[in-house]
């Protein structure tokens, strides 16, 4: 580029304006008038754009700290992504690391302030006492007192002087005794109006683990009362029981605002919320774009820092709710055991969903050795060229003849209600030295779930080795160790790469011995996926 | 001739942060970016028989991270557009690819210049990546005008692009 750059040229402190005005455009508190002035330096200056590609990378770079886990997409296609992954992890180990400094300096910062500010009142106090003190000295050293003022004489009429001092007295009877009355209540009652302008306690925090706070004063320890004020677990667990008996429990990193004996403000985190008893029912957690009031139930609320709220019912109904920009409540919606409900704060839509399970076949299951399994077949094998694909058959593992003799094989026994060997037939056949040889079965994706949310997980045993898992002709797993007992299931799980309608699942199977040996693949395997039953727009 | 798979996610993979750098500059939201990048990942895989080079790969995924950038602001409500399309034409042809080992070594001197920063300016890094606050709720938290919040944000930044400049120098002359 024939344009200035800021990474050869630098930048200087000329550009901080400039700067502090990307910064705005992100938050998207530019004017109109600034925000032309914004897209008139990009148009004209060369040097404003290299600087704001500048800015933008390094943005990225220190985001990427906050979310690394979002880069698993393309990282499990890439091998060479581990040291990728080095470098992350290295720079997640620096966020751990700055948290605590981060706590650290804030509680130092807070001590010394608080030492300050009392000893800038204790020095006031001791200033006036000390002057008081010095005039008196003055006054008597020098013999001086008080000048005396004559006194006027004024005539007041006894009718006028009794309604002067009974309005004095009704004054002052207003503004004390409401002072008297403001003084902090200890316990709110659960009805507290939300506005209620005075700190009151309104929860109790009844246990912690390794918990780090970010609060106003001292940090809460188990049976402190928490008030009506926002406060920030930072790391750690927390167990918190709100004077209405609602239990909810804290799990870190966490922004939350108790506001009253039955409610709460979720800016960030996740939390399970409990209620069990009748006074705890309609505890109510605000979260960004919706309210959320309990019927009767317990349900997790997961608050990422962007993006969408999730609520999962844990058991039995609660009811969601839409909330305007103005504060307006849209039309709740009621949300049952096991059904999710994703709030959108853009859209302020709230989506209901539900975890349903994908039909897919484990190898074998509810068999007879020497079936052939009608949901698996055997489509490649490398040692044979002319190889047709054909359905694969249930192995028989024990006590069976070949070549004039009796053998067991050392597989993992069968168990038909869960999955079975399959092979090419009833006893297992040998491959050649190093071929491998391609299992195959499909699964059908509904077009009604989210195809992000389709999530595979299984267990197989290989003889010998699985050396890749294939969605739809693409790997997405690659090669597991050899396990020479074959007696071991090894765990997987496939999150991506699903299509709507039919899929294939591919296991390649390797022989990795240097001479012909059998040949056998057993698989389990569950998916779940995300259906959408209902939504709704709020409706002002 | 179409290029490898292969070739095609190490491209994506070098290409991850400037590219979402640039939809984010668009968009101005991290999850709205990742969403964009991941859509555009799938379409290049299905895609790949069509891309000839690498080359022409860098200059696809820009041109169509812009449009799909655009198309999820307009179908969203409130997501306005804020560039123009003549600035966005300009920083789109001027975005810069990195490599993977460049890439490498700014991540490593990042790290090193941000554990140089004082405390406060760790402080004001913490809540703006990490708590993903905005200005004003910065200037809420540490007490301060939004203003200076603002400035010392921009210096802070500008220290830490001088550090990693010099750091990324020093190594690559020490290679």
């Amino acid at each position: 580029m024939s344009q200035p750059n800021p990474r050869q040229n630098g930048f200087d402190s000329r550009d901080d304006a400039f700067i502090a005005m990307i910064d705005r455009y992100f938050d998207q508190v530019l004017s109109p008038q600034e925000l032309a002035q914004f897209n008139h330096l990009l148009n004209e200056s060369s040097h404003c754009r290299s600087v704001f590609q500048m800015i933008c990378r390094q943005d990225q770079m220190l985001l990427q700290t906050r979310r690394p886990e979002r880069l698993l997409f393309i990282e499990a296609l890439n091998d060479n992504a581990s040291e990728d992954r080095d470098v992350r992890a290295d720079l997640s180990a620096w966020i751990e690391q700055d948290s605590s400094i981060l706590i650290e300096s804030l509680d130092l910062e807070q001590r010394v302030r608080i030492q300050r500010e009392a000893d800038n009142a204790a020095a006031r106090r001791r200033r006036k006492a000390e002057a008081a003190e010095h005039r008196a000295l003055q006054r008597l050293m020098l013999g001086q007192s008080d000048p005396i003022k004559p006194i006027k004489h004024v005539v007041i009429p006894k009718a006028v002087f009794y309604g002067t001092v009974a309005t004095i007295a009704a004054v002052l009877a207003l503004i004390i005794l409401p002072m008297f009355e403001s003084k902090p209540v200890v316990t709110a009652p659960i009805d507290d109006p939300i506005s209620a302008p005075q700190l009151v306690q309104v929860a109790v925090l009844v246990e912690q683990v390794d918990a780090k706070w970010l609060v106003t004063g001292s940090a809460p320890v188990p049976g402190s009362a928490l008030l009506n004020q926002p406060i920030h677990l930072v790391s750690g667990l927390a167990k918190v029981r709100f004077n209405n008996e609602a239990q909810v429990i804290l799990n870190a990193p966490c922004s939350i605002e108790p506001l009253s004996a039955s409610r709460i403000k979720v800016s960030q985190g996740a939390l399970m919320v409990r209620c069990d008893t009748d006074a705890s029912h309609g505890f109510t957690v605000l979260v960004p774009a919706a309210q959320i009031v309990d019927l009767g139930t317990g349900f997790t609320v997961d608050v990422p820092a962007s993006g969408l709220s999730a609520i999962t019912v844990t058991e039995g109904l609660i009811e969601v709710a839409p909330v305007s920009t103005e504060g307006r409540l849209g039309q709740p919606m009621r949300v049952s055991t096991g059904r999710t409900a994703m709030v959108d704060p853009i859209l302020r839509q709230v989506v209901v969903r539900q975890p349903v399970d994908v039909p897919v076949a484990s190898t074998g299951q509810h068999l007879l050795p020497g079936d052939t399994d009608p949901n698996w077949r055997i489509v490649a094998v490398t040692d044979d060229p002319g190889f047709s694909p054909r359905k694969a058959v249930v192995v028989k593992t024990e006590n069976y003849n070949y070549d004039g003799r009796r053998w067991n094989l050392k597989w993992l026994k069968n168990d038909p209600s869960s999955s079975q060997w399959l092979s090419f037939k009833q006893i297992a056949s040998p491959i050649a030295a190093y071929a491998q040889c391609v299992y195959e079965t499909t699964m059908n994706v509904p077009d009604s779930v989210d195809l992000s949310s389709v999530r595979l997980s299984g267990q197989f045993i290989a003889d010998d080795q699985l050396v890749a898992i294939r969605i739809n002709r693409q790997d997405v797993v690659g090669s597991f160790p050899t396990d020479p007992s074959f007696q071991k299931f090894q765990k997987f799980e496939v999150v991506h790469g699903w299509r709507h309608g039919r899929n294939t699942i591919r296991f390649v199977v390797r022989n990795t011995s240097e001479a012909p040996s059998p040949m056998g693949l057993r698989v389990e395997l569950k998916c779940q996926a995300i259906k959408e039953i209902d939504s709704t727009a709020p409706r002002f | 001739m179409a290029i490898g798979e292969e070739t095609m996610i190490r491209v994506l993979l070098q290409e991850q942060i400037p590219l979402l750098a640039f939809i984010r500059a668009i968009v101005r939201d991290q999850g709205m970016a990742d969403d964009v990048f991941q859509e555009i990942s799938v379409e290049a895989v299905r895609r790949r028989t069509h891309i000839e080079s690498v080359e022409h790969f860098s200059a696809w995924l820009r041109r169509t991270a812009r449009h799909r950038a655009l198309n999820l602001l307009r179908n969203r409500r409130g997501g306005a557009v804020l560039l123009d399309p003549q600035v966005l034409d300009k920083i789109e042809a001027e975005w810069e690819d990195s490599s993977y080992s460049a890439r490498q070594n700014v991540l490593a001197a990042l790290q090193c210049c941000l554990d140089q920063l004082t405390p406060f300016a760790k402080r004001l890094i913490g809540l703006r990546y990490r708590e993903g606050m905005s200005g004003r709720q910065m200037a809420q938290h540490t007490q301060r005008s939004e203003p200076s919040v603002y400035m010392a944000l921009s210096r802070i930044r500008r220290a830490l692009g001088d550090c990693i400049r010099e750091k990324v120098t020093v190594q690559g002359g020490a290679e």
